[in-house]
């Protein structure tokens, strides 16, 4: 009876062991290229990415507005875990910075730590995750305290991680990862206006028609990357909408007043005055939430 | 005697008796003195009864039938015939041949007391011997002996005459005496191995110090001693030498000169001992406790060496010529040598393998059957031996069977450590005749004995007596022991060896006078002795008269004949593997054991990460690290447990076989065979069921391997110490002590690189931890879990390349850059201040040495980076290596003196063309494996994250990648050392034989190559394990261990000996006065 299960057990050991060595068809071949177009020069979409806004703005903004929490603007984590290529990772830690952003405003501590956790994960994943301390921002979420260094630390490592990426040769996710705050912003900027309708709010959706064209400029440099092409489009689409947005900048009455030195200066405020219908703010809502859907789905 | 037989005999003494013409007064008082010698008073009375009615009766019938006719007499003789045969038959039922021998020889014995030899008697008695199945030939012998007289007609080969003349029968056997008058008979019965004594003459004869009658028949028991009216006495064991001189036996002299024993400590074991004897005796050993009688063997058997002095065999030196005698000499210790878990028969039959080799299977079988029947154990033969818990044979079986063991190869001398310890008054008998009836075949045989049975002690033909400290105070005849101690004490009836009635002898009675106090003037016993054992030896280097042993120089016969190497190692395995499996729960529990916990371990650890899902996700499981090292730990405790006791276990039956001259390597080696096939086993299921649990897929053959490897090792470890000590209680007590270094310092529970500064090693694992057998199982699996899993397997080489570039834009070069800052900045402090020059200076050339150090390292590191893009086709120009390196005149350069801030500049160009050139390492690497995902996820939607689910761990991931570690790079006097991605970062290999590297190495350098981790590691564990045999084939430890005994020992001896010189010094002072007083 022994010796029938010893060799039953000798058997099944070298099925296994024999299903084991079975070849994998999924493995990519060793020889695949790497030429990935040209290579752009970072100095010249450098300047144009340090002006764009930080994932802090749309949220401060948003703090004002004193509207009610809802946890169905923000990307879940389950979906954010699935992104695989580099380019939906950049995106997706972009978007994602705008939702801590958000999540910070209603303190959401539990909330914020599953994010950080996510965004670890991906900033990893780009090799970027020196530049995110994710022991410190843990500790900062979690015993509530002082959320303001907490945003600030968040942006600050969102800004070395951009740096980064853009100082080694990867222009293109940095692209992507501001595209990614940009687009998120707006999003989140959209919903809660429909929330609160809020005269600021509209101006600063309509404002972002400038940056838009920003974007598009700074996203053409690598239109000849795989998945740029549709992101060109869908902001295409979108500028066609904000092309009907009228924005002029006035200039107010000229003002002395005290520096901070003590020392009179004149000031001349500037203001910009944002014409936008709200057939059209509804157009452009719709829009982004399109384009940000499509972006973050498989 | 039983009633009944006692009953049939007296029948048969009335039938035989009134024959012919009735009873006489002698026959009847013949009758009496029999009944007198068996029974007491009153009993004898009772029978005399019986008797004198039964042949009362008889005679009646007798005279009614003879009145009538003459030719009722034939028909008398026939009735008579029919009841003997009725009476004879009840006998056979319930007597032993034995004893129906002495019964048929009392038969005799009666019809001699008037030499009435008629045809009725004669034919009576003879019906009685074939019912008693007496052979024709013993018929007459017995015959011969009760009615003979005179030399001429005894002249048989049974028989032997004890006379003064030299007139020696043609067949008959001959002790030749002083001066005697008439003969002395002994007649052989060979079938029941029984002597009888006649004597013929007329002078005081003593048999065992009781007058021998004239003509009457007498038992010559074993021990009995026959004393002549002068000259020597005539003992047991001459006789038996006589017969025994046409048995082909090997002749043997064994001498003792001057052996002398002085233990470690330097107490003295033996002193001085001298003797010497022939074959077939049985020696007995007699002494207190402490007196030195297990050294006395151990020395004469050769187990232990003497200090000085010599044992000789036929002249060969039974210590310095072992090789000589190989085989001669068996011993049968004290404990058991039975493995517990086989049967009778099978504990025979495999001692008996290893012992002939030249033996068939047929033969063997027949040989340990033989001895079986001859022990009576046939009949027990397929009972498991048991323990003593467990009894399934008697303690005198087991006796005999750890006897039997020896007795299979029939060695010419054999000692044996007290036979009779535990076992009742029966059994002890039975083994002591066996031992005595081996003499009779010529054996030499030391037993040692404590406080025997009076047949027992009269059973030895020499006994010796040692007393406490070693001295030998007495060696001869066992009963004369008794009349020279009583003889030296002075005692009445000193000349009485044995009681006059019964014929028992008190050998207490021996240590009673040696072991004597003195009484002090209140009655009351003292410590001291009345004759200390110094002044018994006096008394007996006085009064020993040595026997002379018949010197023989002939190559002693060896029975022994030991298998090969091949052959001993296969019977050690199927005897060890016979006993493992009949051990039903052994053999259930190690099977179960290692799956069960499996199952238990995965079973707990199966965390699905996601509360509101059900879908187990392998990637998500944070446990696998753990579960990687709580298998090891798994493996490390089943290995040791189970082989803990192994040798332990069989350490007295190794003795033994170490006696027998078997291979330790052989069966160390079917030790080693039969664990590591379970360890295999085990390792399997475990793996089996606990891999499958936790999802790991594609790794059993690896994680097998690994755990089977440290199973081994563990195994390994266990017979170490196995071998070592002595009781189970410290083996089990030892095992944390082994399990919990490496749990602690197999990497997983403690960081490396946060243990204590006094072990710790700042960029290799430190040196302790190379030595556990963990820390390299851990490794290899982590390592190779992470980098061989399907889903890594094809990313590796690109994350590599992806990390070596990281690692080096953003730790590497900056803290480069750091360095010629603080360079800058201090040779501005000397400029500007001047002062504190020699401090600053210090400062100064460690940043330089960093500098110097790690740039020229990396020199050589980038030009391999470069060349692996160029391999690896993610580079395709290629350009002139001088680009990236920095030149010699550069590292000229750095020193206080030279080291402008002109040449800082210099420096950090070349730092900065070192981040250039990372830069597109990392861009190349990276997109490469963008690409790489491309094609997976256009193979097959998705594969990508659905392969890193079910191939990759995250925990495990952060782990070897060390994401938690807070600083990646770490300062150590002139170097840099890299705490980020040790997975990623290669050995260094400027040591040609160190192996040693950083925890979680993807690859280990040794004499000049790379290996993969994983077959390193084995490697190395498989290394271990082989080493660990070393110390277990010499047995190390165990003399370590010794060592440290002996020292202890001495250590508290020298003490004692200060105590007590204080104390004579106390004495003595006490003392003086008294004497001074005295003088007065």
């Amino acid at each position: 009876m022994n010796k029938k299960i010893l060799l039953l057990l000798l058997i099944s050991f070298i099925i296994t062991v024999s299903c084991n060595s079975g070849g994998d068809s999924n493995k990519p071949p060793e020889n695949i290229g790497t030429e990935d177009g040209p290579i752009v020069d970072p100095e010249a979409i450098n300047k144009i990415i340090e002006s764009f806004s930080s994932p802090i703005e749309t949220a401060a903004l948003i703090e004002d507005l004193k509207v009610a929490y809802s946890n169905k603007y923000l990307i879940p984590t389950e979906v954010a875990s699935e992104f695989d290529s580099n380019y939906k990772k950049a995106l997706g830690l972009g978007m994602l910075s705008s939702d801590l952003g958000y999540l910070n405003v209603y303190q959401r501590t539990n909330s914020i730590v599953e994010y950080l956790t996510v965004i670890r994960r991906l900033s990893d994943d780009l090799d970027v995750d020196q530049f995110f301390d994710f022991q410190t921002l843990k500790r900062l979420a979690t015993n509530n305290e002082d959320l303001d260094s907490l945003m600030f630390l968040s942006v600050n490592s969102y800004n070395r991680m951009d740096e980064h990426l853009r100082k080694t040769q990867r222009s293109d996710l940095s692209a992507l990862m501001v595209t990614g705050v940009w687009l998120e912003g707006l999003y989140l900027a959209c919903q809660v206006n429909k929330q609160a309708d809020n005269k600021e709010f509209r101006d600063r959706i309509g404002e972002q028609k400038n940056i838009l064209n920003d974007l598009i400029l700074v996203l053409k440099f690598f239109e000849k990357k795989p998945h740029f092409p549709e992101i060109i489009a869908s902001f295409a689409e979108l500028k066609e909408l904000y092309d009907n947005v009228k924005i002029t900048i006035q200039v107010g009455e000229s003002k002395s007043q005290l520096d901070e030195k003590g020392v009179y200066v004149i000031v001349q405020d500037e203001y910009t005055v944002v014409e936008m219908s709200d057939e059209q703010l509804e157009e452009i809502s719709k829009l982004v939430e399109k384009i940000r859907n499509k972006l973050i789905s498989a | 005697m039983s009633e009944e037989i006692l009953k049939a005999l007296m029948q048969l003494f009335a039938i035989i008796a009134k024959q012919d013409e009735g009873v006489e007064k002698n026959e009847v008082k013949y009758v009496e003195t029999f009944l007198r010698s068996q029974l007491s008073e009153d009993a004898v009375e009772e029978y005399m009864d019986l008797f004198t009615k039964k042949a009362a009766a008889e005679e009646r019938t007798l005279k009614r039938k003879s009145q009538v006719r003459d030719s009722d007499a034939k028909r008398t003789s026939v009735i008579d015939s029919v009841r003997v045969l009725g009476i004879c038959k009840k006998i056979n039922k319930t007597l032993s041949q034995k004893q129906k021998v002495i019964v048929l020889a009392r038969l005799y014995e009666l019809i001699n007391v008037d030499k009435k030899f008629s045809k009725l008697r004669m034919e009576i008695i003879n019906t009685v011997a074939e019912v008693f199945n007496i052979t024709k030939s013993e018929f007459v012998d017995i015959e011969t002996f009760v009615m003979q007289d005179i030399m001429r007609e005894l002249d048989r080969e049974t028989l032997l005459v004890i006379n003064d003349s030299n007139d020696r029968g043609l067949h008959a056997k001959h002790i030749k005496t002083e001066s005697l008058h008439g003969n002395i008979v002994i007649l052989q019965v060979k079938s029941a191995e029984l002597f009888f004594l006649k004597y013929t003459g007329k002078q005081d004869v003593f048999l065992n110090g009781l007058t021998i009658y004239n003509n009457r028949i007498y038992l010559f028991a074993p021990g009995s001693t026959i004393k002549l009216p002068k000259g020597r006495p005539v003992y047991y064991s001459d006789v038996v030498a006589n017969y025994m001189a046409d048995l082909k036996i090997s002749k043997l002299s064994f001498e003792v000169k001057d052996l002398q024993f002085t233990f470690q400590t330097g107490d003295i074991g033996l002193r001085n001992i001298n003797f010497s004897v022939n074959h077939g005796k049985l020696v007995g050993i007699m002494g207190a406790s402490g007196s030195g009688k297990t050294t006395m063997l151990n020395a004469l058997s050769g187990i232990t060496a003497p200090s000085s002095g010599e044992v000789l065999i036929n002249g060969i030196d039974l210590h310095r010529q072992h090789e000589r005698l190989e085989g001669v000499i068996g011993y049968i210790p004290q404990d058991d040598l039975l493995i517990e878990e086989l049967t009778v028969f099978q504990n025979l039959y495999y001692n008996a393998k290893l012992c002939f080799k030249e033996k068939n299977e047929e033969e063997l079988v027949a040989v340990v059957n033989k001895t079986l029947k001859d022990l009576g154990l046939f009949d027990r033969k397929d009972l498991k031996v048991g323990n003593a818990m467990n009894k399934m044979i008697s303690g005198g079986q087991r006796k005999r069977l750890n006897i039997a063991l020896e007795l299979i190869r029939e060695p010419s001398i054999l000692f044996v450590d007290e036979p009779t310890s535990g076992l009742s008054s029966r059994d002890s008998e039975n083994v002591m005749e066996l031992l005595s009836e081996l003499t009779l075949k010529g054996k030499l045989i030391f037993v040692v004995i404590h406080q025997p049975a009076s047949d027992i002690y009269k059973m030895f033909d020499r006994m010796m007596i040692l007393d406490n400290g070693g001295y030998l105070i007495y060696y001869g005849n066992p009963v004369e022991a008794i009349v020279y101690f009583k003889t030296i004490d002075n005692q009445i009836n000193s000349e009485v060896g044995e009681c006059p009635t019964c014929g028992n002898v008190t050998p207490e009675l021996i240590f009673n006078i040696v072991e004597a106090k003195v009484v002090d003037e209140f009655g009351q016993y003292t410590e001291q002795r009345k004759i200390t054992p110094p002044q018994w030896e006096n008394h007996f280097k006085t009064k020993e008269i040595l026997e002379e042993v018949e010197k023989n120089s002939d190559n002693p016969i060896s029975t022994l004949n030991i298998p090969g190497w091949f052959r001993q190692l296969k019977i050690f395995t199927i005897r060890d593997v016979l006993s493992k499996i009949s051990n039903r729960q052994y053999l259930v529990l190690n099977l179960i054991e290692s799956p069960l916990l499996g199952f238990i371990l995965a079973f707990l650890i199966r965390y699905i990460a996601d509360p509101a899902s059900n879908i187990y996700i392998f990637y998500d499981n944070k446990n696998i690290p753990p579960y990687i090292f709580m298998s090891i730990v798994v493996a490390l405790f089943l290995g040791l447990t189970v082989s803990a006791e192994e040798i332990y276990r069989d350490r007295k039956i190794l003795k033994r076989e170490k006696f027998l001259n078997l291979s330790r390597s052989s069966y160390l080696m079917s030790k080693i065979s039969i664990l590591v096939f379970i360890s295999a086993v085990q390792a399997i299921l475990y793996v089996l069921i606990g891999n499958s649990i936790l999802g790991i897929r594609g790794m059993i053959f690896e994680y097998w391997l690994f755990l089977f490897t440290t199973f081994v090792f563990a195994n390994m470890m266990g017979l170490n110490i196995s071998a070592t000590f002595n009781s189970a209680v410290t083996i089990y007590i030892l095992i944390p002590l082994l399990l919990i270094p490496q749990m602690a310092l197999g990497g997983a529970m403690f960081s490396f690189d946060k243990l204590n500064r006094m072990i710790g090693s700042v960029d290799k694992v430190p040196l302790v931890a190379e030595f556990m057998a963990s820390r390299w199982a851990y490794e290899a699996l982590m390592v190779h879990q992470f980098k061989h899993n399907e889903f890594e397997e094809v990313y590796f080489e690109v994350d590599r390349l992806k990390s070596i570039a990281g690692f080096k834009q953003t730790y590497f070069l900056p803290q480069l850059i750091e360095s010629l800052d603080a360079i800058e900045i201090l040779q501005e402090e000397i400029n500007e201040k001047g002062a504190n020059k020699d401090s600053i200076r210090k400062e100064m050339n460690i940043e330089f040495a960093l500098l110097k150090n790690e740039m020229s390292k990396e020199n050589t590191r980038i030009i391999k980076v470069k060349n692996e893009l160029i391999n690896r086709k993610l580079i395709s120009t290629v350009d002139d290596d001088t680009h990236i390196l920095v030149p010699p005149d550069v590292f000229k350069l750095m020193n206080p003196q030279k080291f402008d801030s002109e040449a800082n500049e210099e420096v950090r160009e070349y730092i900065k063309i070192w981040d250039e050139f990372y830069s597109v390492v990392f861009a190349k690497a990276d997109t490469k494996k963008e690409k790489m995902k491309d094609w997976q996820n256009n193979n097959e939607a998705g594969s990508f994250n659905q392969r890193r689910k079910d191939y990759h761990n995250e925990n495990l991931d952060d782990i070897v990648r060390n994401v938690y570690e807070k600083n990646k790079i770490l300062r150590y006097k002139d170097k840099l050392i890299q705490q980020d991605e040790p997975i990623f970062l290669d050995p260094d290999d400027s040591d040609f034989i160190g192996f040693r590297t950083h925890f979680f190495a993807p690859k280990k350098y040794f004499l000049g190559q790379f290996y993969e981790t994983f077959w390193f590691n084995i490697t190395v564990i498989w290394f271990m394990s082989i080493s660990l045999y070393i110390p277990l084939y010499y047995e190390h430890l165990k003399k370590i261990i010794d060592m440290f005994d002996n020292i202890s020992t001495s250590l508290k001896k020298r003490k004692k000996k200060k105590i007590k010189a204080i104390q004579e010094v106390k004495v003595k002072s006490a003392e003086e006065p008294e004497e001074e007083k005295n003088d007065d």
